[in-house]
């Protein structure tokens, strides 16, 4: 809590101020139709990319109560990519998702990393969407291209981030925002010099604010974005993990918002290598907006 | 064969100005620990061996003193005391406290009516967990008792003593200030009553921090209560220290192995030997320009990846990749620096080892790993390159498949196959897998290979014979052309062949297509395979924790494969 609160005063990054309530935008995913044409059960049902024995994306059947996986099913194509992170169901039922090799690089070629795929709301393919620009190529010491998704829902974007030909020495990754056109997607705005993890887009007081988590640092910065869905300058620190939770270096993986003031992180280890623990080493962070600052409430 | 060798230290990245890191000397006198940390060692086993092995803070107000008895005693913690397997665990008083209203809930708030009870906090050092209990000194019953693993306590004073002891008494950071401190310079104005904690989550430790303020920078220093020792430093500004600091036991360990060895190459020159070493992004530790007096004997040797086969049937398994741990294609990382030993036969030093141990945090839990490169170098001009796993990994049934990548010397080379009929030299590239079938020379040589007229090494393939616990190689060898101008893993390569492949096809094999060998420069390719073994007395590329001076140490019975070289005649 005090550290949040201390990064906020000391590190002035804009003077904008945050008032009243937070409304999430990004939640309106809708059930994806083919799902009831494999006569599953959607209420006891999840998509994974993150199941240890099964590449790519999966549709997870869990039991009665919702603790063990009963079953599951997996399209030939949702394997096309490799190893998966980051996953969006937009509001027509369609999933997006990006590349992102875990423990080595044999099912995910660091030269394509630096896409989304979208499985078909009816169909149930999965399929190319976007191959985004790098400002500079894969390198030897960074396999990674995009790691996290959000959608806007009021404006049919996708926001993405990547850090795709970065090095320990060079930020080059960016941000992009893109407008969802059928199963295509095309370039709005791009935020550039920035590795970010995790992304969640919010309405604060009206303004629309992505947030996103710093991969290098664990801090959790804002910028503004406009009724065209572009990136205005500058971006503001919000609050940080540095020296929260069981590790004190966890980086936010994902952003979303819950209710009028509450912002939920799940912040994991990242060293941009490929580790892959056993045991996912991941928390949730719960941040909570007192007095126009994103003050630390609890961690799970 | 660790225990034959001695150390020599290794310096390296010593910190001279801001944001540094700094290691060297701390590092590698660990295991000789300092007098001091010997007799706190000697009180930790006392306690240990009595009939009641909690620690005391041995408070001098009677009815807290009597406190601590009660918790010490009661059977409510004696799960926390004892092991599954009876072993002792560490565990210490860390505070003794008057309860305070909010330290009465609701259902315990008639059973502690009147001022006579107590909040007694603990540390178990073994587990790293935090127990905070509350007790009636009056109805001598421990009324609450809560645990919460991987949280520790604020330390009494004579931890942070002792923090500040090691701290002072650090070569690294008498090296860093340009002056031994004293304890009294150990600590910032703001943080006078406590040492700011610090993250040890790689260790999963009890660490402090003891910071030494120097103009309008701080040196910040990381020590790990639980095995007595410095694990790093760094400077920052004044300003910045006065919050905690951003950095953590994991962030130090590993930007110190990026900025001494993923970065920059080392040097070592013994005996006749000189060579180059340097971490590379996932093939371990590489050495290069290799030479032995006036010869050049490689251009360069590493470890290319390792692949772990759970089954035989369907393919569950890892490939992974060794290498740095910021900023690479490595699934194990290096956290400890490389190693230069002495290399001794009986009581005779026979040269010299270089070794570099990779590390999956958790590790000796399942599914975590640990593997070992290790060069020897001889004073006769004898080499070794190899390698172990030392376990865990997912289950008891693990095949394990290094693959390693040799670049000779010279470009006029020729390598032979010892057949029935004699020497059988290699035309074209090709593979061979070492079986029982395999027919060795007199000399116990598979192949040799020859560098020029006057310069030709003897294979020599592990059969248990090396004396490391090794039991035999059983590895393809691959013999391919080194082509100037297309790169076939002279650079790093990522990941080349998947987990579970139970043939040839680790690999290298892609690098093979009959091309004519025609006396010019090769690589060697050397896939050993390994199985793992967990039953008591045979255990054989495993690990298991157990329970020594009250903390959890390993066991480790390490797989060593990996071919010796011979210079012949």
């Amino acid at each position: 809590m005090i550290r949040c609160i201390l990064l906020f005063e000391i590190l002035i990054f804009s003077t904008n101020t945050i008032n009243g309530q937070v409304i999430s935008i990004s939640d309106c995913k809708k059930q994806s139709p083919f799902l009831s044409v494999n006569n599953l059960d959607v209420s006891k049902g999840a998509f994974s990319t993150s199941e240890r024995r099964l590449l790519g994306l999966v549709y997870l059947q869990y039991d009665e109560k919702q603790t063990a996986i009963v079953g599951y099913i997996q399209h030939p194509t949702w394997k096309m990519a490799g190893s998966l992170g980051p996953i969006v169901v937009d509001d027509k039922g369609a999933v997006w998702v990006a590349p992102i090799p875990t423990i080595n690089v044999l099912h995910n070629n660091p030269q394509k990393q630096n896409r989304i795929y979208v499985v078909d709301e009816i169909t149930g393919v999965m399929s190319l969407a976007a191959e985004l620009p790098g400002s500079a190529l894969p390198n030897e010491n960074n396999p990674f291209g995009v790691m996290g998704l959000s959608y806007d829902c009021e404006n049919r974007v996708l926001f993405a981030s990547s850090i795709r030909g970065s090095s320990r020495s060079e930020v080059r990754g960016r941000i992009f925002s893109l407008e969802l056109k059928d199963s295509s997607l095309t370039i709005l705005d791009t935020l550039s010099g920035i590795d970010a993890m995790g992304l969640g887009v919010v309405k604060m007081d009206g303004i629309k604010r992505l947030f996103y988590g710093d991969a290098r640092s664990g801090n959790i910065y804002s910028v503004q974005v406009d009724v065209q869905s572009k990136f205005i300058l500058p971006a503001r620190l919000e609050c940080s993990l540095q020296n929260l939770g069981l590790r004190g270096d966890d980086i936010p993986r994902k952003i979303r918002f819950q209710g009028p003031d509450k912002m939920i992180v799940h912040g994991v280890e990242f060293y941009f290598n490929l580790i892959g623990p056993q045991e996912k080493q991941e928390s949730l962070y719960t941040f909570k907006l007192k007095e126009n600052k994103w003050v630390f409430d609890n961690v799970n | 064969m660790k225990d034959n060798l001695f150390r020599t230290l290794i310096f390296c990245c010593i910190s001279v100005f801001s944001m540094q890191l700094a290691f060297g000397q701390d590092i590698l006198m660990t295991k000789e620990q300092p007098g001091f940390v010997q007799s706190e060692l000697a009180i930790i086993k006392d306690r240990l061996n009595s009939s009641q092995p909690v620690r005391l803070l041995k408070p001098t107000a009677p009815s807290m003193a009597l406190a601590e008895q009660i918790v010490a005693n009661s059977n409510q913690l004696a799960p926390f005391i004892k092991d599954l397997n009876g072993s002792i665990m560490r565990v210490e008083v860390f505070g003794v406290f008057k309860a305070l209203p909010s330290d009465k809930s609701a259902d315990i708030a008639s059973k502690c009516p009147d001022g006579s009870c107590y909040k007694v906090e603990l540390y178990n050092f073994s587990i790293n967990t935090a127990i905070t209990t509350l007790v009636n000194t009056q109805t001598k019953e421990v009324v609450k008792m809560i645990s919460i693993k991987n949280t520790q306590p604020d330390i009494p004073s004579y931890l942070k003593d002792l923090a500040i002891k090691i701290a002072v008494e650090s070569k690294t950071i008498e090296k860093a200030l340009g002056y031994k401190p004293n304890s009294t310079q150990a600590q910032m104005a703001g943080t006078k009553t406590s040492l700011n904690k610090s993250r040890c989550e790689r260790s999963l430790h009890l660490c402090v921090a003891p910071t030494f303020v120097q103009g309008d920078k701080a040196l910040w220093s990381i020590v790990d209560l639980t095995e007595m020792k410095l694990v790093g430093i760094r400077w920052t500004k004044v300003g910045e220290s006065e919050a905690r600091p951003g950095f953590t036991e994991r962030k130090l360990q590993n930007e110190y192995i990026t900025n001494c060895f993923c970065e920059k190459e080392s040097k070592v020159e013994k005996n006749q030997w000189k060579l180059n070493y340097q971490l590379t992004s996932s093939d371990g530790l590489k050495i290069s320009k290799v030479e032995f007096g006036d010869k050049k004997i490689l251009d360069q040797a590493k470890l290319v990846d390792w692949h772990v086969s759970y089954s035989n049937t369907d393919g569950f398994g890892y490939s992974d990749a060794v290498g740095c741990p910021f900023f690479s294609t490595a699934a194990v990382v290096a956290i400890d620096p490389p190693e230069v030993l002495e290399l001794k036969e009986g009581n005779e030093i026979v040269g010299f080892v270089l070794q570099q141990s990779f590390f999956s945090e958790g590790w000796p839990a399942a599914c975590n790993y640990n593997y070992v490169q290790r060069y020897e170098f001889y004073n006769d001009g004898r080499f070794r390159i190899s390698a172990a796993s030392v376990g865990r990994g997912c289950g008891n049934n693990g095949t394990y498949r290094p693959v390693f990548r040799i670049a000779f010397a010279s470009e006029m080379q020729q390598f032979h196959e010892y057949t029935q009929s004699g020497w059988n030299k290699w035309d074209s590239e090709k593979w061979q897998l070492q079986n029982e079938a395999t027919i060795y020379s007199p000399e116990k040589f598979q192949y040799k290979i020859s560098l020029n007229t006057k310069l030709r090494f003897g294979v020599e393939p592990g059969q248990g014979q090396f004396n490391d616990g090794g039991r035999g190689d059983n590895a393809y060898m691959y013999v391919t052309v080194a082509h100037r101008e297309i790169d076939e893993g002279d650079t790093d390569l990522m990941t080349i062949g998947p987990c579970c492949n139970q043939d040839y096809q680790q690999g290298p094999e892609k690098f093979v297509n009959s091309e004519p060998l025609r006396d010019g420069k090769l690589v060697l390719w050397y896939s050993a395979m390994m199985k793992n073994d967990d039953r008591p007395g045979k255990e054989y590329c495993w690990a298991k924790g157990f329970l020594e001076d009250g903390v959890f140490k390993t066991l480790s019975f390490p797989c060593f494969v990996g071919p010796m070289f011979i210079p012949l005649p």
